[in-house]
């Protein structure tokens, strides 16, 4: 049986922002101060994550982070793991989930009891 | 005796030299010069096949000596 | 009409994301030998192979680099792009692609192999890795899949014998020949409309095949925690390394002595067997002495690269990439940068190449300049016979002196490369944010079998350096060494008569500042050529200044009891810097398109080089 997704808080924050061990549901993609050096290539870097799998719905829990400043971090995301660094994680916006026991739907919400069976 | 064979050793390993250190363009031109020449004598043909061309090949592809980068052309019969 | 197209060779390109088994799948395709690489940024080149069909057609493969979307990031993503689209002069669109997608990551392929089926080129979809998708409880509805896209799905499993049989058998039906695409095709940024409606196409056929994300292995959440670790990770990887260094000199020592003393007793026979004479003195000093000392380092060479393709092959290296980023971006370097930089351990010239993988021009300048200061796998039999030579082989601690010793000068290389990228980042001016968005991949288990095929073809390209150009150069050494003869009555050691002589001679007012005897002085300019040739040639010098008839002693023994420690010091400080690799200037040329850049290269390194001996040598030889 299926449970739904726990209730998101209300409040987005940076990818960045989230502590090890935490996931969130990617709300949107914002640009982020830095990124573009006024040549395009801020949106190309959007578009690229949007392409690894940061698209909104799409969960994503952090595996690690550097230290001091979470630059760069692990997050995993659709089935596979990428490294950002702090500033390419900020531009994806999240809401923090709160821990749920293992959730294993991402893109397809289907019903997971057929895998589980 | 021996002189004229350390001779014939030294001059082949000096070509051998001059021919590994020239530039990958250079080598890629005396290949292709030394396949027109060749071109000419119908009795040369199975050599031109069997090692200039594939030769020729390999030298426009990746150009790069004596590293892992170098890519094999080789047909491959079905397995 | 209908027969001459049919025998035309048919173009087909291999497509897909990173780490997808793309490369693998082409070694089953075409049967070459090549090294399964799983880390993104390896296929540079484009890499070409041959197959011939069951029916006798030629199938003209190619392995184009991987990438996450046709809108590229770096050049080596815009070249598959542009080899899809026809626009590169030297290859016209495929005729075929094959877009690989790893089934267990489904999403991120699939994704891709939508935006390359807009192209409108013939597809056929090979789902890699089913094998591993069904352990990961993965189920993927292949006939739905085949239905949703449109195009034929065969499953593959590229790392076994057979694995691709439904695929080939797929690609050679003559299908293919007989419908050739007659223009290119044509192809726009995609909007951000284009992009959603990708992937609300890719959700609804997510759902429509039943997939669900891989369930995530335990074992590998596990040794993520410690190995990603900030503090325990880069600890962990310090150690492996150090390990690595350890062990080459250790594992090593048994293969080396035997084949140092099959080389002395070959030495000694040919001089017994062949009359006194040009020729026995060509064989034993030229060949045996010269070619033969370098080949004494293969076993150390090998446990090197044992290291750098298990390493390889287990996803370690990117998840090194991603600790070392922050330190590689305090000097301006994109982490990005990593990879590319540790390949050029193994050799300078495929690392330079993969900085392709670098996005932004300013960041893969740097790389490239910087590579060949990581010490490269050549190298190694010069580090290793001044080590043996010249430092006590003792323990300090659990550690071996000469293993520590070595560790050392690779840190040297890699801390002179940050300063160097360091100075480069105040000339930069501003700097373009460089991203470093690395996948990391799965662990998993270094295949024993590609394992081996990497060291065989390892061992290959080492035995045709050394019966290459390292012998050739030693038979030309030792010819320039013998003549002219010395007149009659002359004393000391006959070489020094000769061309090779005076030119040492003249070299040694150059070289006599930094501590390098005129033997060294000689052996350094055929070492341009590689830079392992330095030792050959030092061990046909010194085989040619034994005097009278004695057959010459090995090298090690000889530098030994002649060298100070502080000339060996410096000739090493030199070897961390010094560009003897022309091949290596070669590819920056051809890298970055202009002389400059390698001649800038070639200075910067020769100063640091003579900078670094003068000050090592005058610094030792005070102190000892």
């Amino acid at each position: 049986m299926k449970t739904p997704d726990s209730l998101p808080s209300s409040a987005s924050l940076p990818l960045a922002d989230l502590r090890r061990g935490e996931s969130g549901l990617v709300a949107n993609l914002a640009e982020v101060s830095g990124f573009d050096d006024g040549r395009g290539s801020g949106a190309v870097m959007l578009a690229r994550l949007r392409d690894l799998g940061f698209v909104a719905g799409a969960r994503c829990e952090v595996i690690a982070r550097m230290w001091p400043a979470a630059d760069p971090l692990v997050v995993r995301v659709g089935g596979s793991t990428f490294a950002l660094r702090r500033a390419e994680a900020s531009a994806v916006r999240v809401t923090r989930l709160e821990k749920q026991p293992a959730v294993r739907t991402q893109l397809a919400p289907k019903d997971t009891s057929a895998a589980l069976a | 005796m021996q002189q004229i064979l350390v001779a014939c050793i030294v001059s082949i390993a000096l070509a051998v030299t001059v021919w590994k250190l020239m530039p990958a363009r250079r080598r890629l031109q005396v290949l292709l010069a030394l396949d027109s020449r060749a071109a000419r004598h119908p009795g040369l043909s199975r050599w031109r096949e069997r090692s200039l061309k594939p030769r020729i090949a390999r030298a426009a592809g990746t150009g790069c000596d004596g590293c892992a980068a170098n890519a094999g052309t080789r047909p491959h019969p079905p397995r | 009409m209908d027969t001459a197209v049919i025998t035309a060779p048919l173009r087909i390109a291999l497509v897909g994301v990173p780490n997808c088994g793309k490369t693998a799948l082409f070694n089953r395709l075409t049967g070459s030998r090549q090294k399964v690489a799983n880390y993104p940024g390896v296929t540079v080149e484009r890499r070409e192979g041959e197959r011939v069909a069951a029916d006798g057609r030629t199938l003209r493969v190619l392995d184009l680099p991987g990438t996450y979307s046709l809108t590229p990031t770096t050049l080596d993503e815009a070249i598959t792009r542009d080899v899809l689209l026809g626009r590169v002069a030297a290859a016209p669109a495929p005729e075929l692609v094959v877009c690989v997608v790893d089934a267990v990551h489904l999403a991120i392929g699939l994704r891709l192999a939508l935006e390359v089926k807009r192209l409108g080129l013939p597809m056929v979809l090979a789902l890699n890795r089913m094998d591993v998708a069904t352990q990961r409880h993965v189920h993927i509805d292949v006939a739905r899949l085949a239905a949703e896209l449109g195009v034929p799905v065969l499953p593959t499993i590229a790392v076994k014998r057979g694995g691709a049989d439904a695929l080939i058998e797929a690609i050679e039906s003559a299908h293919w020949a007989a419908n050739r695409v007659v223009s290119a095709p044509s192809w726009q940024e995609p909007s951000p409309e284009d992009a959603e409606q990708t992937q609300s196409d890719l959700r609804g056929v997510l759902a429509a095949v039943g997939y669900s994300a891989p369930r995530e292995n335990p074992w590998f959440a596990r040794i993520d925690a410690l190995l990603l670790h900030p503090v325990a990770g880069l600890v962990v990887l310090a150690a492996v390394l150090f390990v690595m260094f350890q062990a080459v000199f250790s594992w090593a020592e048994a293969p080396m002595d035997w084949i140092d003393g099959g080389m002395a007793r070959l030495g000694e026979l040919t001089a017994a067997h062949l009359p006194d004479g040009p020729l026995t003195s060509l064989l034993v000093n030229g060949v045996i002495a010269g070619a033969g000392s370098v080949l004494v380092f293969l076993p150390q060479i090998l446990i090197l690269f044992l290291f750098i393709l298990a390493l390889e092959d287990t996803g370690y290296l990117p998840r090194a990439a991603y600790l070392l980023d922050r330190m590689m971006g305090g000097v301006g370097l994109s982490g990005r940068a990593f990879i590319p930089l540790l390949s050029s351990f193994a050799c300078a010239i495929p690392g330079i190449m993969a900085a392709r993988t670098i996005p932004g021009w300013r960041d893969r300048l740097t790389t490239i300049m910087i590579a060949p200061l990581m010490t490269c796998s050549a190298r190694l039999p010069v580090y290793a016979l001044l080590i043996s030579a010249l430092i006590p082989a003792k323990a300090v601690g659990p550690f071996n002196l000469q293993g520590l010793v070595l560790f050392v000068l690779y840190v040297a290389g890699i801390v002179a490369a940050l300063v160097v990228a360091y100075v480069m980042k105040q000339f930069a001016g501003s700097r373009q944010y460089s991203p470093l968005m690395l996948e990391l991949p799965d662990y998993q288990w270094p295949n024993l079998g590609n394992l081996l095929l990497g060291l065989w073809e390892r061992v290959k390209i080492f035995l045709s350096r050394v019966g290459g150009i390292i012998l050739a150069l030693m038979i030309v050494l030792w010819f320039l060494s013998s003549y002219p003869a010395p007149p009659e009555g002359a004393t000391g050691p006959p070489i020094q008569y000769s061309f090779a002589g005076r030119l040492g001679a003249m070299l040694e007012y150059l070289f006599a500042p930094i501590g390098f005897n005129w033997q060294i002085s000689i052996a350094l300019v055929p070492g341009l050529a590689a830079r392992e040739v330095a030792v050959g040639a030092l061990g046909t010098v010194y085989a040619m200044s034994a005097a009278g008839d004695d057959v010459a002693g090995q090298l090690e023994p000889v530098i030994a009891s002649t060298w100070s420690l502080a000339t060996a010091c410096s000739l090493l400080a030199w070897y961390v810097f010094a560009p003897q690799c022309l091949s290596t200037l070669a590819v920056v040329k051809r890298e970055t398109n202009s002389w400059r850049y390698p001649i800038i290269m070639a200075v910067y390194l020769f100063a640091l080089a003579y900078i670094a001996s003068f000050i090592t040598y005058r610094t030792i030889a005070a102190w000892a």
